[in-house]
């Protein structure tokens, strides 16, 4: 018997060798694609949990990068909280510039998608509607390698991007749609609530991070991403972050109701200051924009001056604040990106909004504004273009600036 | 921009690599699946994203965890998402809503109709384990420490699936198997 069994493996063996042809180039084709798809999608979108000095260097990031590092961050500290990372030999220095997209979703869930308190949402958070995921706060920094202006560009959430399906969508849907194909598509396959969720969220960040690089032509690096719960603890944790007002603002869709001039903000008056839209400026995206960039301005003033840096107590409570709520790609520290950029301590930078042309209702973007912006060459989204776009200057970073 | 730079030539790499091993692959997942044509592709497309993501690990040092033969890990990865997806998925059929028309079926030769029939009676484990044998010539060693199960264990599955192949194809072999 053993003989015959030896020669049916050989020619079991032969079968194999004579069916083993490869699939057409089409389907060759379409597994290239598809894999580096996958790939591109996983490397990006995968949560990561941020420590102390990672927290610390996302708030620097969402604040647009003006932090003074040197009186900031002491060593010691910055050490001390790594070792819980057991981190490799410090990174070599930032050798080229970094662009980094930071998106506000206007979601109660948090970085893990797990929902926030419901006394939170029907008070503080302000929210009574269901989440409808829209990506509210779309922004790009530029750290550069060797110092020198951090800059930051807003993108108006009205602007038109392309989707997956290469619809013009406004851009803060891009995400949402994104999940809700994603979601529908992997129904019946028997996934827990919480896979479906999570898979779901990250064709989001995927969908949305191609629009963004489509819409920009800005190459862009790394990726993060808050909740509202999660802006709304950062916040909390920040203790009171100062704000300018021209005028006294009061508005019930946003539950907003603050005097005029200076003054520190609660979380809850911060959500509401970020999220007003009725009655400021035009009641466009616009005014909320530079809203957005006026409150940056406030938590780098804040963490400045204000010592936050500088009481562990606080900074503990930051960390914890963003540790479930930031999404960061994975293939990234920010731990050693803060390591990374002592050029951060230069505390320059200014924040800009995309200069945008109207089309019907819908906002478009002037072509290459947003790399001649961040790259500083540009028209420093002054109105340049025949068709009147419309614009709003710079903030610049380091006070704390007088807004509408 | 040296980042950039660097980040580019990796991801070229991959794509060379990609489209040199996709061929190898999905006809390994073929077997694998017992002729699932997408199913197949799915899983080359997971195991290419896995490997997109490990693709730096390249270019480490040794002592850092280097994937020296990115083809035989691919291999591997392959492998194990198939059983990963064999033992999640709840029930053995496919929603038939999920095949798009896409999935272009090539022409099978007789032989490879054959082969994959059979394959398909087996128990996923042991199909696993004649794939990696006798399609990718692993020895015994290799494909136990590839589907993370003992030698002996590999030996068995391997000896029970070839006699049930045989009474299947034994014949049927003789007469397809061009000499």
């Amino acid at each position: 018997m053993t003989g015959g069994e030896e020669e049916f493996e050989v020619r079991l063996g032969e079968a194999f060798g004579q069916s083993g042809g490869g699939p057409g180039p089409e389907v060759t084709a379409r597994l290239v694609d598809g894999g580096l798809e996958v790939g591109r999608r996983r490397k990006r979108a995968r949560r990561r949990v941020a420590l102390l000095a990672s927290a610390l260097t996302a708030v620097a990031v969402v604040t647009a990068g003006a932090l003074s590092v040197p009186h900031g961050i002491p060593g010691q500290r910055t050490d001390a909280l790594l070792v819980a990372d057991s981190p490799p030999p410090p990174p070599p220095p930032l050798t080229s510039d970094v662009t980094i997209l930071l998106v506000g979703l206007d979601s109660t869930v948090d970085g893990q998608g797990r929902p926030a308190p419901a006394e939170l949402v029907h008070g503080d958070l302000h929210a009574g509607l269901p989440d409808r995921d829209t990506a509210d706060t779309v922004m790009l920094v530029r750290i550069p390698a060797g110092g020198g202006e951090v800059r930051q560009l807003s993108l108006p959430r009205d602007l038109l991007a392309t989707d997956l399906q290469n619809q013009k969508v406004p851009l803060n849907s891009v995400f949402s749609t994104a999940v809700a194909a994603e979601r529908k598509r992997l129904s019946g396959q028997g996934l827990s609530a919480e896979e479906l969720n999570r898979r779901a969220r990250e064709a989001g960040r995927g969908a949305l991070y191609r629009a963004v690089e489509h819409l920009t032509g800005v190459r862009v690096d790394h990726y993060m991403e808050l909740s509202m719960i999660g802006f709304y603890r950062a916040a909390q944790a920040l203790g009171g972050v100062p704000v300018c007002l021209n005028h006294a603002v009061e508005d019930s869709w946003s539950g907003i109701d603050l005097p005029a001039g200076r003054q520190e903000l609660n979380p809850a008056q911060a959500l509401a200051f970020v999220r007003q839209r009725h009655g400021v400026g035009d009641g466009s995206d616009l005014g909320r924009t530079v809203r957005a960039q006026a409150f940056l301005a406030g938590v780098v003033a804040k963490l400045r001056d204000g010592g936050a840096l500088a009481d562990p107590a606080k900074l503990k409570a930051l960390y914890d604040a963003l540790a479930d709520e930031l999404v960061t790609d994975q293939g990234w520290s920010p731990a050693d990106f803060a390591r990374q950029v002592p050029a951060l301590a230069s505390g320059r930078g200014t924040a800009s909004t995309l200069p945008t042309t109207y089309e019907g209702n819908r906002l478009r973007a002037v072509p290459d504004a947003a790399r001649q912006i961040l790259d500083g060459t540009g028209p420093s989204s002054s109105p340049a273009v025949s068709s009147a776009p419309q614009s709003s200057a710079p903030v610049r970073l380091g006070g704390v600036p007088c807004v509408d | 921009m040296a980042t950039a730079r660097r980040r580019a030539a990796l991801e070229e790499e991959f794509v060379a690599f990609a489209a040199a091993r996709s061929g190898q692959l999905y006809r390994s997942a073929y077997f694998l699946t017992g002729g699932d044509a997408h199913l197949s592709e799915d899983l080359v497309q997971e195991t290419l994203g896995q490997m997109y993501v490990q693709w730096h690990r390249l270019h480490r040092p040794s002592w850092a965890g280097r994937i020296d033969n990115p083809a035989g890990y691919a291999q591997t990865v392959l492998v194990r998402a198939y059983l990963t997806h064999q033992r999640r998925r709840s029930s053995s059929e496919r929603p038939s809503e999920a095949l798009p028309e896409v999935v272009t079926r090539e022409p099978d030769s007789d032989l490879r109709l054959a082969l994959v029939d059979a394959l398909s009676q087996l128990p996923p484990r042991d199909r696993a384990v004649v794939v990696l044998r006798y399609w990718e010539d692993r020895s015994v060693e290799e494909t136990a420490a590839m589907v993370k199960d003992s030698s002996a264990a590999v030996r068995t599955r391997c000896s029970r699936a070839l006699a049930k192949l045989r009474a299947l194809l034994g014949a049927e072999l003789a007469e397809l198997v061009a000499r």
